[in-house]
């Protein structure tokens, strides 16, 4: 018996010795053969048994499978290390890729001004407003009569507005919507209109005879110009993503009374004023006021129960100040668009 | 509109008020001030002094002269002037003395020294053009003064922006302004200085008549006569004020009419008495002229008069386009002596169409276009007569005074409360402040137990001031806003559902640029000479009157031509162009309709393009409708055969959602193409955004899968390669099996010789049982026969 103690210890020292210089699969197969294939050593010691006198078998047994399964193991471990070396060894060996290769899918562009609108609208939305969409084209009674600009009104000259043959015209500015949203809401209503105006005049680097405006009302019962003052700052302020200081300033429209331009306090400017604000430390960013009770009657809505106040500002020249467009005319350029690409 | 401080301190005094923060106050709560000008600061050390001796320089035009500059010291001095001459007191910047970037230097001009210039009014900066002679000022100035004592050559002016007033009459002068000052920093208002010219009136035994036509059209018309009037140039002080502010100075009589414009805002016309004819008769007659009648304005144009134009007719003969401009028979000159003045008020429509008709816009227009206030005209005689006599001491009154007032002013009396401005402006006023502010700045107000009654001021009454809510502004503005707080409404909890149209919109624009197209803004109307050169047939249903632009008169009836402009004008830096937009066309019923347009020029095939659109609209409608689409070849859906052949005859297609025609895509006509001569393949798409607001989001069929095991089979058929998907699919669809569950398109292939290929594939189950193959072999044999009753084989 001590015959076969020793002879186990020198099977697991062979197994030992022959693993220690294994460094590759194809030799760890050989040595698989070599102990544990069908007429491998340890395979023939434990059929060994065979031979072996009854009595001993029991002892015999023991031995032979305690150390087939501690060379099992020790195989298994050799093995998961040069599994683990080969894997290495496959990546290392394969290509490389370059990825740092911009992308070849085409990458098309959302206009700046589009870009603009689309914030603005997401800020109103949370804001409790609905976004409607004004027409291009209107009645002189929606685009004029219903704001309060008078058949007489200078704003109604033929040089500055686009007049059509069947005596509507291409709408001067999007408040042009707003008797019409009056009548179709009522009150109370929240709603803004990002839309298109024309105004026909001179092209140059910084007017259009074609421009974006978003225009705004807020009908409900005692609406103030404190409130009105709370909704121009929030929004600036969500639009700049900081707390943005606002001012209002008087200002004239038919539509409104009082009515007001709104400043912003210059996001631009560091420690001195800067050319965006022309040194002024003011950005005028909109124009407001509180709607003309008559112009709410001429909606539909009861001026007595109601009150409101109405914005608009100019997305085109939002844009150029987000951006830093310096020149209108840029807007139609392709190449200048191009680089609005969807991130 | 430009204000000059000096002016402004004529009747409030600013001086403890720096201009800086005058500008911004009245920035906050009047008008904004856009500019301020600081004029003459750059002109130091000029003195008055006098001319004692003039010699000319013989061969020139230069004069050798002796001036005494008060120290009784004699200077030499050279000087171009023709008025120079013994006794005359001039403006003098002796050597050192600075003008602007030139510093007087001692020089030597053909041999004689001179130590200084005798200065002319744009040497002194006080207007642009180069004058000839040197300013002559009043014999008896001390000499040596300090010359801004003397001179209002210095003066800050403020630049107003004419916009934000439009409504504010009383604000285009400068009495007006100061007013607004005086009620903002609480000042004290002077009145303008005047001689009492009613009572002078009333002793005189001439009298002027004068009849108004049209009542309507002419509130007020008043009018005096002056005489023993010696008419030469402007007192110094309004030459100075005129050109300071950018008005050439005319003469006596005419800088003295504009000096009261600027000064209260009456605009007004002096004739010159001496030319009328008859002689020594006046009548005066306000009435509508005949169209086409000669006038010679004074301006010295030969115009005719418009429709419908007030004219100002004295003895039968038109003598001045009623606020408008003057005629030039009847201008005052040199040798007017006697003068008849008129004070006006004039319909402010007539006069905007009258002018606009006469292409004159003069500063009296200006004024009267913005509604007058008919109570200003004897206060404006009044100044004038003022002004009058400061120049002319022997100047007299030597008429009645005439003043037609057939439609008097009407007082506005509104009737206000404390918490209604306070409710209106979200903030409490202090109490008792309300009435003070509104006092300040001339308004009435009567108080009882519960409420204010405010008389409007006639200056704010013609169309400013008519509301309740106007003095709410009022008192607020000059308070300031900044002292009204933001504060959030209560929010109205039942907001209304949000409208569908500009969601999509910004999904359907998404859903382009990540295709790989850029959003382009382009305008309404057609480019009708771009479109004829390119053969893009876009015939306009409507048309603006009065573009700038005559090319640009037809609004577009279809999208796409304005995209195909796009690829003309970029063709030369792109050799790639994918763009679209959604935006606004003139339908044939003359109602606008909105289009989404899309269009692709590449050097690639044509098939890939229309696949990349097709393949577009479909990703499109699946991701943003999740719904499906049918495209069949086009068939006219428009009434336009192949919109009027801006497309390819045999690939253009028609885009169907269930049975709502949506649009079309397809080749541009190779006509276009050609004339663009850039591109190997444009196609183009235009979808009718309307119909996509109608589309029922969702409306793709949801087939239910089976629990038991199910086969897929695939065909490939062999048809003709004129033979159309959209008909096989057809034959396909129309098969009918329970074990056939559904039916798909897997791929087409062109094997050559006239044939291609269409694989599809039947998923084949139950949803009952598991399916023996013999079973399956049915479905599939049942298909294919079915198949080949429609012609379709293997
Ligand atoms: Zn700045």
């Amino acid at each position: 018996m001590e015959n076969i103690e020793s002879k186990c210890g020198k099977i697991k020292e062979e197994l030992e010795t022959r693993l220690a210089n294994v460094s590759d699969l194809k030799t760890l197969e050989e040595v698989r053969i070599e102990f544990f294939g069908k007429s491998g050593k340890i395979t023939l010691l434990v059929g060994d048994i065979r031979n072996v006198p009854n009595e001993q078998k029991k002892k015999y047994g023991e031995l032979t499978n305690a150390t087939k399964e501690y060379a099992i193991a020790y195989f298994d471990d050799k093995k998961a290390v040069l599994d683990h070396l080969a894997l290495v060894a496959e990546q290392q060996n394969s290509t490389a890729y370059d990825m740092s290769v911009p992308s070849k899918k085409k990458v098309g562009s959302l206009h700046p001004v589009t870009i603009v609108a689309n914030e603005f609208s997401e800020i109103f939305k949370s804001m409790g407003f609905i976004v409607e969409q004004g027409n291009e084209i209107e009645t002189e009674y929606n685009n004029f009569e219903a704001l309060r600009i008078g058949k007489d009104h200078p704003a109604r000259d033929m040089q500055d507005t686009f007049y059509l043959e069947d005596g509507r015209v291409l709408v001067t500015h999007t408040s042009s919507a707003q008797n019409r949203i009056y009548k179709q809401y009522g009150a109370p209503v929240r709603a803004i209109f990002p839309g298109r105006s024309y105004r026909n005049e001179d092209v140059d680097a910084t007017h259009d005879v074609s421009f974006f405006q978003l225009e705004g009302i807020l009908v409900d019962e005692n609406i103030t110009v404190a409130n009105l003052l709370y909704f121009m700052k929030s929004v600036f302020s969500k639009a700049f993503g900081r707390e943005i200081e606002v001012r209002l300033r008087p200002y004239f429209f038919p539509f409104t009374e009082p009515s007001f331009e709104v400043d912003v306090k210059c996001i631009y400017c560091g420690d001195t004023p800067c050319k965006v604000c022309k040194e002024t430390t003011w950005i005028e960013l909109a124009g407001c006021g509180m709607i003309h009770p008559e112009v709410l009657e001429m909606g539909g809505i009861d001026s007595k129960k109601y009150r409101g106040f109405a914005f608009g500002m100019g997305l085109t020249r939002f844009a150029t100040l987000k951006y830093g467009i310096k020149d209108i005319r840029e807007l139609h350029n392709l190449n200048f668009l191009k680089q609005f690409g969807l991130k | 509109m430009k204000l000059s401080l000096n002016w402004l301190n004529d009747y409030v005094d600013t001086s403890k008020i720096s201009v800086k923060t005058l500008a911004e106050r009245l920035s906050l709560s009047t008008a904004e001030v856009e500019l301020i000008e600081e004029r003459g600061q750059d002109r130091t050390n000029l003195i008055t002094a006098k001319i004692v001796t003039r010699e000319a320089i013989e061969g020139t035009k230069l004069s050798a002269l002796k001036v005494d500059a008060g120290d009784g010291k004699l200077l030499d001095v050279v000087c171009g002037a023709p008025n120079a001459r013994a006794g005359l007191v001039v403006c003098f910047s002796p050597a050192g003395a600075r003008l602007g970037e030139m510093t007087v230097a001692k020089t030597v001009i053909r041999g004689h020294e001179s130590n200084g210039m005798c200065l002319s009014a744009d040497e002194l900066g006080i207007c642009e053009e180069r004058q000839e002679t040197i300013i002559e000022l009043p014999n008896n100035t001390k000499l040596g003064l300090a010359l801004e004592t003397v001179v209002g050559y210095r003066d800050t002016i403020l630049h107003v922006d004419p916009k934000s007033i439009t409504n504010r009459p009383d604000l285009f002068c400068h009495y007006g302004f100061a007013r607004e000052i005086a009620a903002i920093f609480d000042l004290k208002l002077k009145a303008p200085k005047t001689l009492g010219v009613k009572e002078e009136a009333a002793l005189q035994t001439e009298q002027i008549k004068v009849k108004i036509e049209n009542k309507e059209l002419c509130r007020r018309y008043s009018a005096i006569k002056f005489s023993n009037i010696k008419n030469e140039s402007a007192p110094l002080d309004i030459f100075v004020r005129l050109n300071m502010l950018g008005n050439k100075s005319v003469n006596m009589l005419s800088d003295i009419t504009n000096y009261v414009m600027l000064d209260i805002g009456q605009p007004m016309h002096a004739f010159c008495f001496n030319k009328l004819k008859p002689s020594k008769k006046c009548e005066i007659s306000v009435e509508q002229g005949v169209v086409g009648t000669p006038v010679r304005t004074l301006d010295n144009k030969d115009r005719t008069l418009p429709a419908n134009a007030l004219t100002i007719n004295i003895n039968n003969k038109v003598e001045a386009i009623a606020g408008v401009i003057g005629c030039d028979d009847a201008k005052t000159d040199e040798n007017t002596t006697n003068m008849i003045l008129e004070s006006a008020t004039f319909d402010a429509t007539s006069i905007r169409r009258t002018r606009t008709n006469l292409g004159v816009y003069t500063e009296a227009s200006k004024r009267y276009e913005k509604t007058l206030d008919p109570e200003l005209t004897l206060l404006a005689i009044d100044r004038f007569y003022y002004l009058l006599k400061k120049a002319n001491k022997n100047a007299v009154v030597s008429s009645g005074l005439a003043d037609n007032y057939p439609n008097p002013h009407k007082a506005i009396n509104l009737r206000i409360t404390k918490s209604f401005i306070d409710g209106y402006m979200g903030k409490e006023s202090k109490a008792g402040d309300i009435e003070k502010v509104l006092t300040r700045l001339g308004f009435v107000v009567t108080k009882n137990k519960t409420e204010m009654n405010v008389l409007v001021p006639s200056w704010r009454a013609t169309k400013d001031v008519k509301f309740a809510e106007c003095l709410v502004e009022e008192y607020a503005r000059i308070v300031g806003y900044a002292s009204i707080l933001p504060a959030a409404p209560t929010m109205n909890i039942e907001g209304n559902p949000q409208p569908r149209g500009f969601v999509v919109e910004q999904e359907v624009k998404k859903h382009f640029a990540q295709s790989g197209f850029n959003e382009v803004h382009t305008y309404i109307w057609s480019d009708t000479k771009l479109n004829q050169r390119l053969g893009i047939v876009d015939k306009s249903v409507l048309r603006t009157m009065n573009s700038v632009n005559k090319d640009n008169n037809d609004l577009r009836t279809k999208l796409y031509s304005s995209l195909i402009k796009v690829v003309e004008q970029n063709k030369k830096t792109q050799s790639e162009i994918r763009v679209f937009e959604i935006g606004k066309i003139m339908g044939s019923d003359s109602k606008e309709a909105k289009r989404l347009s899309a269009i692709i020029a590449t050097g690639e095939e044509d098939k890939d393009a229309l696949e990349e659109m097709r393949d577009l609209l479909h990703s499109m409608f699946n991701n943003n409708f999740n719904a499906k689409i049918r495209i069949i070849p086009y068939k006219d859906e428009c009434n336009i055969p192949l919109h009027e052949n801006n497309f390819h005859i045999n690939n253009t297609f028609s885009v169907y959602c269930g049975d709502i025609f949506i649009g079309v895509f397809g080749l541009i006509n190779p006509r276009i193409r050609k004339n663009i001569d850039r591109y190997k393949t444009i196609a183009m798409l235009e979808i009718r955004f309307e119909e996509l607001l109608g589309i029922k989001v969702g409306t793709t069929e949801i087939e239910s899968t089976s629990r038991f095991p199910t086969t897929t089979s695939d065909f490939t058929f062999v048809v003709g390669e004129e033979t159309k998907y959209f008909e096989f699919e057809k034959a396909m669809m129309s098969f009918r099996d329970e074990f056939a569950m559904s039916k798909r398109f897997i791929t087409d292939y062109d094997v050559g010789n006239g044939r291609k290929t269409f694989t599809v594939e039947i998923t084949i189950g139950s949803r009952e049982k598991t399916l023996t193959s013999a079973e399956i072999e049915v479905v599939r044999e049942k298909f294919v026969r079915h198949m080949i009753e429609y012609g379709y084989s293997l």
